[in-house]
């Protein structure tokens, strides 16, 4: 009896639901992003560098500021900062920064001989690199923080455990290092088949990573992930903002938010711009990147289907046998 | 063979010898029954042919035993296993492997025989037994009977001269007894084996022995002649001894076929009488005597009653009721379904289908205070009921439990076993006394509906008589008693209804002389000798026979 | 006396040893990998082979144990997980414990905090792994039987075996007359849960079992169990010396393989003299005993088969994980789906093998004497109605 205005209330929640899923569904999840207004937020910023050891096909090394939020830690600073995805093994060991080293994940405790290939972790502190004793995501991240991250590639060249090469000059490589606080205001969505620069000319049109600081120091170099449009490149860490420390705020910033995850901003890429010394592009920035060791679904669904059709043929092949307790 | 020289025997902390100056010589091939009350000393007796005694149980024994010359003093047992084999109550205790042939091979295993005997004696055993088909079975998938001749037969392959059983066929139905039996007879027969057997149930071997031996207890010397003698001035005797005491036949017939000759006289006489004449209420026969659809209350029905473990059909469409008043034999081979019907009127869990009543109510729903005051069972292991340190703390607990008066159980346990003493822990008592303990608990609360699983195992002739009067005493004052038994004697003396399983199912259910008489399985031996005439015990025929013009 | 004619022998039992083989090479792929995919499909191979080839004794039904207590360790872990997890890993939150800051001599652990899809996933993969391994425990405690295993020991361990032997008959007596007692307290009037039913029924059931054990004793001295040969005095002292040298050489081998740093020679060479002075000592101590075997089960191509498909399992992912192929280890952080590498896939279902190696179970008779059902029927299969029937209901 009572069924019946129940179901009545439910039906058209349904189809609002479903109407609204359908709409936008094509968008992706950055579409979502009008959704979210952010409020005003304390941001942090990180210096962060990265050295990938030299070894042969090591990228070169990315000195960048990163801003987060306050209250995360250090490691959301270096995987805002790392541009493809930094992968944790199971146990936790940080694996790969960037992609590097490739076959990272499957041996991420490779050793040669005695000595083994590792991620250091560092914190720059009075002008020096000091090895860190703890985690990352153990560290609040603070002003003032330098983080360091190099590669450990044991080789007779190489002493033990070396610290990364820039130094860690936070003034330097964060210029304008207290904390700005930035008002997002609604994005508007990625307009879809727009080329990635077309929101993001409006922002970096200046000379975008230059600091107003003197030129004597080197400029921070940005290098920032693209957004192609409609991607849903959802497999990648939270993002964070990366501001060029332009004068003015950064408007038009295309927000590509992640669900969860502390939200940053990051100014789109900017094709050719944005070099700044010594820094070097990671292959095209347009091109649709897609993290390293997720391949098609493919072989994971049929060995999905064969285990549960292995299962299948255990339970019926137990049945059949008549039983004596 | 067998040569007793001067032995005696005491148990540690024992007050009394249990066997004094015994000198006994057990020749070769022969079969030999030991028969004696409980706690006689007749395992005892058997234990030290084999070493067990004292060199497993402790004790001081003086004297010496010799088995083919070699003395059981010096040797332990485990030496003279290649000359003595010896087979106890419970073979499922003794198994220690998991299949039939590993299970004969195990002894000749520990005596080091090379393999291709072992083979071969393997082989020889279970044609020997009956039992090569099933070789391969898990020993727990195999009846009673067969686990019993798979005892037997792995004593068997070490090739001993000497078997001995100690109370062989107690756990066993009828058939599953008379496999056993005749297996024995065939090994004395065939293979000259010398064979020592102790047994309550005598009326099962006494036609098979050469020799029997009586053991009378309380350190009196031992009896020892053919079966005849003895059995003719014995105090425990099966049911056709008695009978032929009774009619004076001489000589005393040990079987039903030599009694059947002599008989024709006693039917002719006892043709024209009616076999139980109503008895006074409370004497054994009560229960007989009350007839079905006397307008009593139904204690207790069940309807369709179904019940299953997984795939395995234990009770299939059981349909009975019992009256106040009644004593209902439940019979049947094992694994017919008899303790699982017990168990479903006790309440021990619900039906898969169909219904049971006790009392209106449905017993498994019951919480266990109401219950006890509804029914109450005494399993087949009695002792499982039992856990208090001493006799008087079992009897305080029973009160306490039941929320009885104190003292309630040890005035019941004194109607039923008097003279019982109070300190001893359950675990020491004898069989007899061990089930008159369990009684006493159970009855305390007085339920209506009485339920006994097996009682008779283990128990002697007087302790069968005391229990066939508690149970025609409860019928008198209106209990229902249902008994499971495989013992035809007792329902010969005490059921007026007999119902009989298979698979399950109903097949018998009527009067108890009905069922019985004419069953070739369930007959008593009174009815077996005096067959076509309806008579079930020998006192019926006393009775009938006194109260007959002379 | 007539001689019946005998049937064919037709028992065929696979050696014992080779399932073991065989569920061991399966464990130990599945511990070399950390890709869930991978783990179920060890799971379910196992499961089908024991399902295939099991007989109907009753430890054949011990997969079902195990396989709950798999699912438990993974619950488990989980929970372990989000109570205690490491924090360290940045992902997608799904929902924040409340945390606890501990002082900073407890920095290493963490309670509570957000909990992130990533961590779950890890937590419950790793319970997986260890699942899995249960898994193949089982399988090979399914097929294979308990008793056969015990009588391949060497002689010296004869007595131990014998012990652990019944054990494991006692074992699902122990079950039953447990039940037993519970429902005949139940005839009491008694609770039967909780404390104080616990003493009530310990004291029936472990005078039973005692009851049983002596009984048992009796019947194994009385059929030759324990008979010794004398040994020279020399040998025995030798057979001692040997098996306790080879078994602290063994252990300082072990300690050498397992730390690269170590003395060179200590790992590999020391290992294997220990190990051989240790079987030097048994098989002298095992003159002892003066028993004989009959019908030892034999080793023949289909136990070779059998271990073979296991050593293939183990060989190909063991290598597959050495070299760094890709989805052995896979990371969860990025979240991905993880790829799978064909060979290991490949050499896993050859896990399956046994499957149609193995001899097929002999089929139990129709109806046993016991009429109604499979061999057997009622025997012993249904609980008895009050304690333990001896033998059947």
């Amino acid at each position: 009896m009572t069924v019946r205005p129940r179901w009545g209330a439910v039906a058209p929640a349904a189809l609002v639901l479903g109407a609204g899923a359908a709409a936008l569904a094509p968008a992706g999840p950055e579409a979502l992003a009008p959704l979210r207004a952010v409020a005003a937020v304390a941001e942090v910023s990180v210096a962060v560098v990265i050295d990938f050891g030299g070894g042969s096909g090591a990228p070169a090394t990315v000195v960048q500021c990163v801003q987060v939020p306050s209250g995360s830690t250090d490691a959301e600073a270096l995987s805002i900062a790392a541009t493809q995805q930094v992968s944790y093994a199971q146990s936790g060991l940080l694996c790969q920064i960037d992609g590097y080293p490739a076959d990272g994940v499957s041996n991420c405790d490779a050793s040669s001989g005695q000595e083994y290939y590792f991620w250091s972790y560092w914190h720059g502190s009075g002008g020096t690199w000091v090895y860190a004793n703890d985690g990352p995501a153990s560290q609040p991240a603070a002003p003032g923080d330098v983080e360091g991250w190099r590669f450990q590639d044991p080789g007779p060249a190489n002493p033990s455990a070396p610290a990364p090469g820039p130094a860690p000059a936070y003034a330097s490589i964060c210029p304008n290092g207290s904390s700005a606080t930035t008002a997002v205001t609604a994005i508007p969505p990625p307009t879809t088949g727009g080329a990635p620069g077309a929101t993001a000319s409006a922002t970096t049109a200046p000379a975008p990573t230059t600091g107003g600081a003197g030129a004597g120091s080197p400029p921070p170099t940005t290098v920032v992930k693209p957004t192609s449009p409609g991607a849903t490149n959802t497999s990648r860490a939270p993002t964070g903002t990366v501001t060029s420390t332009t004068t003015g705020a950064a408007t038009g910033a295309t927000t590509t938010s992640v669900l969860g995850g502390p939200s940053g901003r990051r100014s789109p890429a900017d094709g050719a711009k944005g070099r700044g010394h010594g820094a070097v592009a990671l292959g095209d920035p347009t091109a649709d990147r897609r993290p390293p060791g997720s391949g098609s679904v493919l072989p994971a669904v049929v060995v999905a289907a064969l285990v549960l059709a292995l299962v299948l043929a255990a339970a019926w092949r137990w049945k059949k046998r008549p039983e004596t307790r | 063979m067998i040569r007793f020289s001067d032995v005696s025997f005491t148990y540690v902390d024992a007050p009394a010898a249990t066997l004094a100056h015994v000198d006994l010589a057990i020749g070769d091939g022969e079969l030999c029954l030991v028969v004696g009350p409980t706690g006689s000393g007749k395992s005892t007796l058997l234990r030290s042919i084999n070493g067990l005694v004292p060199h497993f149980s402790g004790g001081h024994l003086a004297g010496e035993v010799a088995v083919a010359g070699r003395s059981t003093r010096d040797v332990a047992p485990r030496e003279l296993a290649d000359l003595v084999g010896f087979v106890g109550q419970d073979p499922a205790a003794s198994f220690v492997t998991d299949t039939v042939e590993d299970e004969l091979a195990y002894t000749m295993e520990n005596l080091g025989v090379p393999p291709a005997a072992m083979r071969r004696r393997v082989e020889d055993t279970l044609d020997l037994l009956g039992l090569h088909e099933l070789r391969d079975r898990p020993l727990l998938a195999l009846s009673g009977g067969q686990q019993q001749r798979v005892a037997i037969g792995a004593v068997l392959t070490a090739s001993p001269r000497v078997l001995v059983l100690d109370e062989p066929t107690s756990a066993l139905d009828p058939a599953a007894a008379e496999e056993v039996l005749a297996a024995l007879a065939r090994l004395v027969h065939d293979v000259g084996l010398t064979v020592v057997v102790a047994e309550h149930r005598l009326e099962r071997v006494v036609p098979f022995a050469d020799s029997v031996v009586l053991v009378p207890g309380g350190g009196r010397p031992l009896v020892r002649g053919d079966p005849g003698t003895v059995m003719a001035s014995s105090p425990v005797v099966p049911p056709i001894v008695e009978l032929g005491r009774l009619a004076g036949w001489d000589p005393l017939p040990l079987s039903v076929r030599d009694a059947r000759r002599l008989a024709e006289p006693l039917r002719q006489r006892l043709a024209p009488l009616e076999p139980g004449a109503p008895a006074a209420i409370g004497a054994p026969g009560a229960g007989r005597a009350a007839p079905v659809g006397a307008g009593d209350d139904v204690l207790a029905t069940t309807e369709h009653l179904g019940v299953a473990y997984g795939e395995v059909t234990a009770l299939d469409d059981v349909g009975l009721s019992v009256r106040r008043g009644e004593v209902v034999a439940l019979m049947g081979r094992n694994g017919s379904g008899k303790s699982t019907l017990l168990g479903q009127l006790a309440g021990q869990r619900a039906p898969t289908s169909g219904r049971v009543r006790v009392l209106g109510e449905a017993p498994a729903a019951l919480t266990a205070r109401r219950l006890i005051a509804k029914v109450g069972l005494v399993p087949q292991d009695a002792g499982l009921l039992l856990y208090g340190e001493s006799v008087e703390a079992e009897c305080e607990t029973a009160d306490h439990d039941a929320g009885l008066p104190p003292g309630t159980t040890a005035a019941t346990l004194q109607r039923v076993l008097p003279g019982m003493p109070g300190r001893r822990h359950p675990r020491d008592l004898s069989e007899g006394q061990r089930l008159a303990l369990a009684l006493a608990v159970v009855l305390a609360p007085a339920p209506p509906l009485l339920l006994l699983d097996e009682p008779t195992r283990g128990l002697d002739y007087p302790a069968k008589e005391r229990l066939v009067t508690v149970l025609g005493e409860l019928a008198g004052s209106g209990h229902a008693v249902v008994v499971a038994t495989h013992d035809v004697e007792l329902v010969a003396r005490v059921a007026g209804r007999a119902i009989v399983l298979a698979d399950g199912e109903v097949v018998a259910d009527g009067a108890a002389r009905e069922v019985v008489c004419h069953s070739p399985v369930f007959a008593p031996q009174v009815a077996k000798v005096l067959a076509p005439e309806p008579w079930l015990t020998v006192d019926e025929v006393r009775r009938a026979l006194a109260g007959a013009p002379a | 006396m007539i001689r019946r004619p005998r049937p064919a022998a037709g028992r065929r039992v696979l050696h014992p040893v080779a399932w073991w083989l065989w569920a061991g090479g399966m464990a130990v792929a599945a511990n070399k990998t950390s890709n869930p995919l991978l783990l179920l499909l060890i799971g379910a191979v196992c499961a089908f082979v024991v399902a295939a080839r099991r007989t109907s004794a009753p430890w054949a039904r011990s997969l079902g144990f195990f396989i709950r207590l798999g699912l438990v360790v993974i619950a488990v872990r989980v929970v372990i997980e989000i109570v205690f997890g490491q924090r360290g890993v940045p992902g997608h939150i799904v929902f924040s414990v409340p945390s606890v800051t501990l002082p900073s001599w407890a920095q290493g652990v963490s309670i509570g905090g957000p909990v992130t899809v990533e961590s779950i996933l890890v937590a419950a993969t790793q319970g997986l792994r260890l699942a899995a391994i249960l898994v193949c425990f089982g399988a090979a405690n399914s097929l294979a039987s308990p008793y056969r295993l015990l009588r391949c020991l060497p002689a010296i361990l004869y007595e131990a075996g014998v012990a652990v032997t019944v054990a494991l008959a006692f074992a699902p007596e122990l079950v039953l007359s447990i039940a037993g007692v519970r429902e005949a307290r139940r005839l009491r009037g008694r609770p039967t849960r909780g404390l104080r039913g616990l003493r009530g029924m310990a004291v029936p059931v472990l005078e039973g079992s005692l009851d049983r054990s002596l009984q048992l004793a009796a019947s194994m001295d009385a059929r030759g169990y324990g008979r010794r040969q004398a040994l020279d005095p020399g040998v025995r002292r030798l057979a001692t010396a040997g098996v306790v040298v080879g078994l602290l050489l063994v252990a300082a081998g072990v300690y050498g393989i397992l730390d690269p740093g170590s003395i060179f020679g200590l790992g590999l060479p020391v290992f294997a003299l220990g190990a051989a002075a240790g079987a030097l000592g048994m098989v002298a101590g095992g003159r002892r005993t003066a028993r004989t075997r009959y019908r030892p089960d034999r080793w023949g191509w289909r136990e070779w088969v059998v271990t073979c498909s296991g050593a293939v399992a183990l060989g190909a992912v063991a290598v597959a994980e050495a070299t760094g192929v890709r989805g052995v280890q896979v990371a969860f952080t990025p979240l991905v789906v993880p790829s799978l590498p064909v060979l290991a896939v490949a050499s896993i279902l050859v896990g399956l093998v046994p499957a149609v190696a193995a001899p097929a179970p002999s089929r139990p008779g129709a109806a046993g004497p016991c009429g109604r059902g499979a061999a057997g029927g009622t025997a012993a299969s249904a609980p008895a109605g009050v304690g333990v029937e001896a033998p059947v209901t």
